[in-house]
């Protein structure tokens, strides 16, 4: 099975071998973040500073409101947990100690959840715990907040125009 | 400022009223010829001469020890304000233009551009990227790569 190429001490829930928890599904990339992959865009990396891209209008400040309000221009309304629901798109936000955003993660039709895990790669990954819990300053704490929009066909017709934009259109010589 | 030493980078002393730099002729970085600044230099740094760079090759080296640990350093957050407020990435900065054609041509090397464009902006002084295109990489790098190429080569180089 593919492996990725993150420190492995990054993320303690994590396993390798003949147990592996988690499928590696992209190559490493600086191109775009978790937050805008948990956003369903893979254009650019969303943070709230200077050379990211930062939805207008929303609060340019890492605070766990601002990130809310950041989904909230894909659609996205806050919900009670991750619990699957066969209509429904979900996305938890991991908040470290001090309610600050570290990562998001992006909930498939089959349950499980997608992550890019820093520059590094994406992966699929059964439970949402599979990438807390790592060491601080680069840990990603735990999921806190969780948000949901209805899942459409469109929105997976787009995933993938974007991508043939960026990978086939955009790196033509 | 910082120091390359054989491709080594060595932190500023914190007591900035005891030494003091020239820039001789040869564009090479040295301790005050001051006797009394000397022989302080000597004690503590076992009378090398301190050279802030010798070759292209040790500006290359340090350029990659300190991008490697900048990678290190990073880890797998996804924070943008963390990524560039790590020591080597600052340490990075404080070399100044020196670093700037190593920067450049990373930028047009690699397939998806690092996170060099605040170093940039602080390096040089100026942002040629469109703020439209904030969190395009590629177009931001191809900006300053078109920035880098129409500035005079001295001013570039160094």
């Amino acid at each position: 099975m593919r492996q990725g190429s993150w420190p492995r001490s990054a993320f303690p829930n994590l396993t390798y071998g003949d147990n592996q928890n988690h499928r590696v599904t992209s190559s490493w990339t600086t191109r775009y973040n978790c937050i805008a992959w948990a956003a369903d865009e893979i254009a650019a990396p969303w943070w709230p500073t200077r050379y990211a891209y930062w939805p207008p209008g929303i609060p340019m400040m890492a605070t766990s409101g601002a990130f809310i309000l950041a989904f909230a221009t894909k659609g996205y309304v806050q919900c009670t947990d991750g619990s699957l629901q066969p209509r429904l798109e979900k996305v938890a936000i991991y908040v470290d100690s001090n309610d600050v955003p570290q990562h998001a993660a992006r909930q498939l039709r089959n349950g499980k959840w997608t992550s890019k895990l820093g520059d590094y790669e994406d992966i699929t990954h059964h439970d949402l715990l599979d990438v807390a819990d790592g060491p601080p300053p680069d840990g990603y704490g735990r999921p806190k907040y969780y948000l949901q929009r209805r899942r459409r066909f469109r929105n997976t017709v787009r995933r993938w125009i974007l991508w043939l934009r960026i990978e086939v259109w955009e790196r033509r010589p | 400022m910082d120091v390359c030493v054989q491709g080594r980078v060595l932190s500023e002393p914190d007591d900035h009223s005891e030494i003091e730099w020239h820039r001789s002729d040869t564009a090479e970085w040295r301790l005050s010829p001051q006797p009394s600044l000397r022989s302080w230099y000597k004690k503590r740094f076992l009378s090398l001469t301190l050279v802030s760079q010798t070759s292209e090759e040790t500006l290359l080296e340090t350029f990659e020890s300190l991008r490697t640990s900048w990678h290190r350093e990073r880890g797998v957050t996804s924070s943008l304000t963390r990524i560039v407020n790590t020591p080597s990435y600052l340490k990075i900065i404080r070399q100044g233009k020196r670093f700037l054609p190593l920067i450049i041509q990373d930028l047009q090397e690699r397939r998806d551009p690092d996170h060099w464009f605040e170093a940039l902006r602080q390096i040089t002084h100026s942002d040629p990227v469109d703020p439209k295109v904030y969190g395009n990489y590629r177009k931001m790098a191809k900006a300053w790569v078109k920035w880098y190429q129409s500035q005079p080569h001295d001013h570039a180089a160094r």
